[in-house]
């Protein structure tokens, strides 16, 4: 138990007849940062919802810092901190005020928690606007409140469900910056992403998932590597021209995926861009290095932003 | 700064005791309250002295006695009951779905070791109470305009109290199968209104055709009714046995059903 704090075993929930998530299996280690990766839908976050206790389990098991979900979800909410999807700040209350009456939720002694309050909002900047309240904030404010909040209880492991999404880039390397800290602490940390770029940055290990199942799991430089290679040729094509000369790399066992308007194809040592290009021509080519997004395509067959 | 160092000294929050989340959660409506108090506080009083000096004082006037007593003594009770049934009804039902769905409190605090069961009674109590201070503010102002002399307001309103947590659980339960807004105008038109029209409220309920009158028994109103117009000394007809019996039965069913939709709609 000691060096797992998250283990799930066929792992299902279905709403109504709809599967959302569909027998997963996946170990979170102790320290490390677990990043789901997936499009809308995929049932990132519902397999989030169940780790923190806000959707029940319909098969399979779940284990948080070695207690059961199904009957020990309460003990798990003491150590865990969340940051939901959406913020779910009271509006009507202020900056300091929000966070003294989540604590008072976690029963953290009043003194207590008017000190690690205002620490945390030292933390994240926000002991200026302590007394101003929530609904004057901006959105990239109100998420560092929201990561502030989900952190007075000192939680064993954080859970962040698209903690960046909608926020500037200077936001969002602000709270990349406040997660690697809370990582150089030894703590777990779970997060779902649609941004590539925050995976590669503060994950050390991916799962992709499409449909309700995880489609490939692994770090993400191992991931890329062993499903995509190196390197990437994007050629930009009609779209009637497509299928035509799919027919062709197909014949050359190239391998590459079509999409709309263009033909990604992962270069191994093979397949050199010289030859690939009197294949297909075009003018409109880009070589790039490959990424978390073409492992996704890889497997799921289409883009993880639609 | 270390984030774990400088947040404690002990190092784990110990686990709350069951049901603290009770208490903590009905702070939190009433610290929110604060803020809008002085509003509130406004309109408790002016609302009751409007109903009775238009109904009780102006269509009163029209009124012969009623069982020997004035108009104004027969609807008196009436509107503590109706007051002390509908504010925690409004509460529980517009204000509690925004809670709900657009400000997410309770999914806020259910990321917290508190339980639904806790949010449930924190709520209803929360709604009760608001019922119990416009039900104590109609109290006031029937004594200000000398409608009644009687100690027996007090525990009349101790039994309103009983009221309001009615009304409460009934207005959650409504809440648990709203998709939007538009359908509290049911439960307000539907529901609510028609309760507070035919419960021996604005006339005697005898008027009425039998079906009626049996009907209205099966909802929670009429009991309260009744039952401070005995505590007052009003009309004393009603066993103050059997209406204190049917509230507490009415109390344990609705918060029953209120409990079994809402903890379904919190964790789904």
């Amino acid at each position: 138990m000691a060096n797992i704090s998250i283990e799930a075993k066929g792992l299902t929930k279905k709403f109504g007849d709809k599967m959302a998530v569909n027998g997963i299996n996946f170990e979170v280690s102790r320290g490390e940062c677990f990043g789901v990766l997936g499009p809308n839908g995929a049932g990132k976050s519902t397999t989030m919802r169940m780790m923190y206790g806000l959707t029940r389990i319909h098969h399979g098991e779940l284990f948080v810092l070695g207690l059961n979900m199904k009957s020990q979800s309460r003990e798990v909410k003491a150590k865990i901190g969340v940051v939901p999807q959406e913020d779910g700040l009271d509006v009507d209350f202020s900056v300091l005020d929000n966070l003294l009456v989540y604590s008072s939720y976690h029963a953290i002694p009043p003194e207590e928690a008017k000190e690690r309050a205002q620490t945390l909002l030292r933390l994240v900047k926000l002991d200026d606007v302590a007394h101003s309240p929530v609904e004057h904030l901006s959105g990239g404010m109100k998420r560092r409140l929201t990561i502030a909040r989900s952190l007075i209880n000192n939680p064993d492991i954080l859970f962040l469900d698209e903690p960046t999404t909608g926020l500037d880039p200077q936001a969002r390397l602000f709270i990349w910056d406040i997660l690697k800290r809370f990582k150089l602490e030894g703590k777990t940390i779970v997060l779902t992403t649609h941004y590539m770029e925050e995976a590669e940055q503060l994950c050390d290990r991916i799962a992709i998932m499409d449909k309700g199942t995880i489609l490939t799991m692994g770090t993400p430089k191992a991931l890329i590597e062993a499903n995509v290679g190196l390197q990437v040729l994007e050629i930009g094509l009609k779209n009637e021209d497509i299928p035509y000369f799919s027919r062709k790399l197909t014949q050359e066992n190239t391998d590459f995926i079509a999409l709309e308007n263009k033909i990604v194809i992962f270069l191994h040592e093979q397949n050199r861009p010289e030859k690939l290009l009197s294949t297909v021509p075009s003018q409109d080519i880009v070589i790039r290095p490959a990424s978390l997004n073409d492992v996704f395509l890889r497997f799921a067959g289409h883009a993880l932003k639609d | 700064m270390e984030i774990t160092r400088a947040l404690h000294r002990n190092l784990t929050t110990p686990l709350p005791r069951r049901l603290n989340g009770v208490k903590t959660v009905w702070m939190r409506n009433f610290l929110q309250f604060r803020y809008t108090f002085w509003v509130t506080l406004t309109w408790i009083f002016f609302e009751p002295f409007l109903s009775l000096l238009a109904i009780g004082y102006g269509i009163g006037n029209y009124v012969s006695a009623i069982n020997g007593k004035t108009y104004l003594e027969f609807y008196f009770p009436a509107l503590l009951t109706v007051t002390s049934f509908s504010v925690p009804f409004f509460e529980a039902t517009y204000n509690y779905y925004t809670k709900l769905t657009h400000q997410k409190v309770y999914r806020t605090i259910l990321m917290t070791p508190i339980e639904p069961v806790e949010i449930l009674w924190a709520e209803l109590l929360w709604a009760a109470f608001k019922g119990t201070i416009s039900c104590i503010a109609v109290a006031l102002v029937g004594r200000f305009l000398n409608i009644y002399e009687t100690w027996m307001i007090i525990p009349s309103i101790i039994l309103l109290f009983l009221v309001s947590f009615i009304g409460a659980a009934f207005g959650l339960f409504f809440t648990t199968f709203a998709k939007n807004y538009d359908f509290f105008n049911y439960a307000v038109s539907g529901f609510l209104l028609p309760l507070s029209f035919f419960s021996d409220t604005y006339f005697p309920i005898i008027q009425m055709p039998n079906s009626i009158q049996i009907a209205i028994h099966y909802f929670p109103l009429i009991h309260g009714v009744h039952a401070v117009r005995y505590l007052l000394g009003i009309d004393t007809q009603h066993s103050l046995f059997i209406s204190i019996a049917a509230l507490f039965l009415f109390a344990g069913v609705s918060t029953r059903l209120a409990y079994s939709r809402f903890q379904q709609l919190l964790i789904d």
